[in-house]
Order: structure tokens, then C-alpha cells, then sequence
């Protein structure tokens, strides 16, 4: 398994579209840093003012905004409560998974690995590696492009920041194993992508919360998707106190994280196995 | 020669329909097997699932004394079926080196380099295989099926749009493997005349059932020269054979045809029978290639094996 998960990495990490999807995110963060920073300087804003651009109370209010809030809370709301890293992530592992059947290339692979699970896990663990090198590096591109802007904004708590990159990177896991499943189930990259996106931003986790919310039971908290959107509280966002209170659901949300990311944890096994399942029982061309 | 793969009723079914049925294959190591058949006889499904692509609904195969589902098994077989499996968007060297790191080989590049020379390609190109012919796929295909030095080779239609050039080099080196490596090899074709020119055995399928297994030199003796001699009165001029020229083997056919199978003078013939009255349409000497011996196995079995394939159904 050791060689096929090397195999994926360097399929995956000399795949130019990898870094041109990179390109284009940083890319995205230079153009929003530079819009706040052109609402936010008195003088880039009166130069846009005098040359015809409008500006309304409520990009005022937005600047304002912006401008009190950390480096860790842009990172935080850019990349997981935003939905782009949960985005790329079932795009990314649905459109590389379904090409191997579309490609053939899989009857490289399935001709000389009997056993299929590994192929499973060496693309969840390749998958896990991409979105840990999106994460990071687009976190180290915020902190740098903010200095560069000049923005006054504070970096946030470190620690709170280091735990809530880790947290949010655990929550993709289940996400990736998830959109496996699915890219196992139909083998189409579009389709696979859209439902993987649908389940990773929560809407089957929100009906099945509003469903059991009925009979007074809360099971959100028991899916990768909240996990994902608990990360701005983690960073520090929301004011829920210490670390440790979170940690045992002392924290206003009455969610207990170490619970989450082992129900996530347990989801990712579950994908494992019904994915490896639903590969052993079909022919692969 | 030892079986090194040995299926036992093996049977596909997709649906209500039986692709692959109660098939009992046996292939001899040192064997370059041809595997013949229709279009939709059954041929890519079973070499599907003689190389783990495709589960088979019934029976087993067992390859090198053991079963194909241990990776020791696997890690001996190369694999070219259908259309090759090729990254597009990558050159020829990088999918060769992605199919050697997924197999564990260390420091694969004079291998690679070696085997795409072989196969008439340049390592040193960068043209993505996206831009390359059907034939080049084809090549590359089969470099990254040599990868490895495989023991057994399952190559479905490798001969699939190669110029001739292409087809006498796939030739050479395929006969080469087999003869200075001893690698054991099942290729289906539909270009019979090039499997007749490697193939050591065969085996014939129709309508998922292997109707046949036949060696060379089984084939060739079946294959055997006879005159052909096309009279009037068929069943006088065998007569005539047999008193006035001894003639034993022979086989008279549907439509007043004679196939004789022993050494006869043509030009005898021709007077025997005019001087009996009989008009003599043809008479010429056959040798029936694998071609002529597939349509006929295939017409016979057409004609007798409906009632067959029908019980088969049932059951």
C-alpha cells in the first residue's frame, strides 16, 4: 500500500492543476485584500470616491468589520465556514478518483492490487495531504499578504489558530472518505462532486438535525459538516471562552469537540469500509 | 508443460446473460495462447477476469498453482486490456514511471528507457499522451505491461492499430519474451493471420463457451492439405477414386464437393473422371489457414449448437 500511496502523491502533487487551483484561490485572497484595503485607507478611498466609485454605509459597516476582527478569523471563515476548503476538497477527490475509471488507468492499479481497500485509503490519505497543503498555504499567504496590505488586523490566539487549521483539517477527512463512497457508488465526476458538496456543506446532516430536532434530540453534532463550521468558534471568533471549555462542551454551543471529531473519525471508518465494499462488488471496466 | 492458469467453470453473467460460460481454460506455462472469437464472444471478459478487473459470477481461476486474489499471483502478470489505462495529460515516461512506483520498482528509469525503446517509442519525448496516435497508445501499452518483467503477459487486442511495421515489431519481441524469458502468454486477436504466426496454442470461444483448445501442431494436422475436386456426380466419382485410383481418404461434402487427404495426381483424376463422363468443375490443391479452420469451427458449431446454448440457459 506504501508504494500506491506513494504513486498518488506524486500523481497528485506534479498534477499542474493542483497548483493552478492554488494560483487561483491565492489569487481570489489578493483581490479581497485589496478591495478591504481600499475601503479601509482614507486615502485610496477618497481617490476611489473621486473617480466615480460609490461606496455604501453598509461597506462602511463591512470595513469596520473587517478591520476588528483577526488574521484567524479571515482564515477561519475563508476557508471552512466559507465552504472553499470543503469545495475543493469533494471536487478535487471526486474529479482524480472518477478518472482513474475514465482514464483506464485504474486497471493498472486493480490488475496488480487485489486487495482494494488500499487504493481507498492511499486516496484518502493523498486527498488528506492536498487539503493540509491548501490549508497551509493558504494561511500562510493571508498572514502574509495582510502584512504586505498593511492592514492593522491582529493574528488572533496562535494556539486557538494552530487547533482550529488541525480541527478543520480532521473534519475534511470524513468529507474526502465520504465523496470516496460516493465517487465509488457512481463513478461520474460531475455527479459525485455536487452530491459530495451538498453532503459536506450539511444538508443531509441539517435535515436529519431538523428531523430528530422535532423529537427534542440534536444529532448535528454527530456529522463531519459541523465540525467543519464549529472552526471560527475554535479560533476565537465567537467568544466561547477557553480551550478546555470547549473541548468538554462548556462553551455555549453545548457541543463537545472531542466528541465531534471522534464521531468524524468513526464516520471516515464507516466510508472506508462501505466504499471498500461497494469496490469489491463491482467490475472495474 | 505444467497449467499456469486454470479456470473451472468459470461463468460471467451480466444480467440474465451469460458473457462468459462454464469455461474450463487451460493454458501451459511457456504457451503464447491465442484466444479467439466473435466480436462479443465473451473473449474481453474473460481475460477481464483472468487479471482481476472483473468478478467472475461462478467457478474459479487459478493462476501459478494459487489463487489470483493473493498479490504475490498479481505482481507476476502484466495486463494490456481493452485500451491501455494512460494518463492523458502526462508523457509517455511519467505514466511508465507512475505504473513502476505503484509497483515498488526503485530507480525504474533504465527499465523504462529500455522498454519504450523496445516498443519504438522515444523516452525523451515530452508529447503528452493525449496527442499521441492509436498506435503509439498501443505501443506505450505494451511497454507498461512489460513493466516489471512479468512472468505472464494478458494482452487483449495488443495488434489494435499498429501499422505493419508495429505489428512485425510487436511480433519479434513477444516471441522473444516467450522463447529467451519463457513468458506465458494469452493474446486475443481478430487478425488471425498474425496469432497463426506466434501463437503456440489456442483456444476458441463462442457465445461465452470455449468450444475449443487446440496446439499448433494439433491445428496444422487438422489443417492438413487436401485437393479439393468439385465434379458432376459426386457420389460416382467417389466411386471412381476408390476402384480406379485406391483413393481411401477422402470425405465427400455438402454440394458435391471431395476433399481428399492423401497424395493423388490431379491430372489422373481429371482423366478418370472424363473418361467416366463425369464433367470436372474444380480441382485444386487446399491448405486451409487458421482463418479457414475459425469460419468452419464457427459454421459447424452455428449449425449444432443453438440447442446447446439454449439448454445452457436453462440450467
Amino acid at each position: 500500500m506504501l508504494n500506491l500511496t506513494r504513486m498518488e502523491f506524486r500523481r497528485l502533487f506534479r498534477d499542474k492543476s493542483v497548483y493552478i487551483t492554488l494560483a487561483s484561490f491565492l489569487g481570489f485572497i489578493l483581490i479581497a485584500l485589496i478591495t478591504m484595503k481600499l475601503v479601509t485607507d482614507q486615502n485610496l478611498l477618497s481617490f476611489a470616491t473621486e473617480n466615480g466609485f460609490e461606496f455604501t454605509a453598509e461597506d462602511q459597516a463591512d470595513a469596520a468589520s473587517f478591520l476588528s476582527s483577526t488574521i484567524a478569523d479571515f482564515v477561519s471563515n475563508l476557508l471552512f465556514s466559507g465552504g472553499l476548503m470543503v469545495c475543493f476538497s469533494a471536487i478535487f477527490c471526486a474529479v482524480s478518483t472518477c478518472d482513474d475509471f475514465s482514464s483506464g488507468f485504474g486497471k493498472n492499479i486493480f490488475s496488480y492490487y487485489p486487495d482494494r481497500s488500499y487504493y481507498i485509503v492511499s486516496k484518502i490519505v493523498t486527498h488528506c495531504a492536498i487539503n493540509a497543503m491548501f490549508i497551509l498555504a493558504l494561511t500562510a499567504a493571508s498572514i502574509i499578504l495582510f502584512k504586505i496590505c498593511g492592514f492593522p488586523n491582529h493574528l488572533g490566539d496562535p494556539l486557538k489558530m494552530v487547533l482550529m487549521l488541525l480541527i478543520g483539517w480532521v473534519a475534511l477527512i470524513p468529507l474526502a472518505a465520504q465523496s470516496m463512497l460516493l465517487c465509488m457508488l457512481i463513478r461520474n465526476a460531475a455527479v459525485a462532486s455536487i452530491l459530495s458538496i451538498l453532503c459536506g456543506l450539511g444538508v443531509v446532516a441539517g435535515v436529519l438535525e431538523t428531523i430528530a430536532g422535532l423529537f427534542g434530540i440534536h444529532v448535528a453534532q454527530f456529522f463531519p459538516p459541523y465540525l467543519v463550521m464549529m472552526s471560527p468558534y475554535i479560533s476565537g471568533s465567537a467568544s466561547t471562552g477557553s480551550l478546555l471549555s470547549f473541548a468538554v462542551g462548556q462553551n455555549g454551543l453545548g457541543t463537545n469537540l472531542l466528541l465531534s471529531v471522534f464521531a468524524s473519525l468513526l464516520w471516515t471508518l464507516t466510508y472506508i469500509w462501505l466504499s471498500q465494499k461497494v469496490l469489491s462488488k463491482k467490475d472495474i471496466c | 508443460m505444467k497449467d499456469l492458469i486454470v479456470t473451472q467453470n468459470l461463468t460471467k453473467m451480466y444480467g440474465d446473460k451469460a458473457a462468459v460460460s462454464s469455461m474450463d481454460m487451460h493454458v501451459k506455462q511457456g504457451d503464447i495462447y491465442g484466444f479467439i472469437g466473435r466480436n462479443g464472444s465473451g473473449k474481453s471478459t474473460t481475460l477481464k477476469m483472468l487479471c482481476g478487473l472483473a468478478f467472475p459470477t461462478q467457478g474459479s481461476i487459478r493462476v501459478f498453482g494459487q489463487s489470483l486474489s493473493r498479490e504475490s499471483v498479481r505482481k507476476r502478470i502484466g495486463v494490456l486490456i481493452e485500451s491501455p489505462g494512460l494518463e492523458g495529460g502526462r508523457s509517455a515516461y511519467e505514466n511508465m514511471y507512475l505504473k513502476a512506483s505503484l509497483m515498488g520498482i526503485v530507480d525504474p528509469d533504465k527499465e523504462i528507457r529500455e522498454l519504450l525503446t523496445l516498443t519504438g517509442l522515444n523516452p525523451d519525448n515530452k508529447k503528452l499522451v493525449k496527442r499521441y496516435s492509436m498506435g503509439m497508445k498501443q505501443r506505450l501499452g505494451i511497454a507498461m505491461a512489460l513493466l516489471g518483467g512479468p512472468d505472464l503477459l494478458i494482452l487483449d487486442e495488443p495488434i489494435n492499430g499498429l501499422d505493419p511495421e508495429g505489428m512485425n515489431q510487436l511480433r519479434s519481441i513477444l516471441v522473444e519474451l516467450n522463447q529467451k524469458k519463457g513468458v506465458t502468454m494469452i493474446v486475443s486477436s481478430h487478425i488471425l493471420g498474425e496469432l497463426s504466426k506466434m501463437a503456440t496454442r489456442y483456444g476458441i470461444i463462442k457465445d461465452g463457451c470455449l468450444v475449443k483448445e487446440i496446439s499448433r501442431e494439433e491445428l496444422a494436422a487438422e489443417c492438413k492439405d487436401y485437393l479439393y475436386l468439385k465434379t458432376a456426380d459426386a457420389k460416382m466419382a467417389a466411386v471412381l477414386l476408390e476402384e480406379k485410383l485406391g483413393i481411401q481418404n477422402y470425405e465427400v461434402r455438402p454440394e458435391g464437393e471431395i476433399r481428399i487427404y492423401q497424395n493423388a495426381d490431379p491430372g489422373q483424376i481429371t482423366t478418370v473422371m472424363s473418361s467416366a463422363g463425369i464433367p470436372v468443375y474444380a480441382i485444386y490443391g487446399h491448405q486451409q489457414d487458421l482463418e479457414g479452420y475459425f469460419l468452419d469451427l464457427m459454421g459447424k458449431e452455428s449449425k449444432t449448437g443453438s440447442s446447446k446454448k439454449g439448454g445452457r440457459r436453462h440450467a
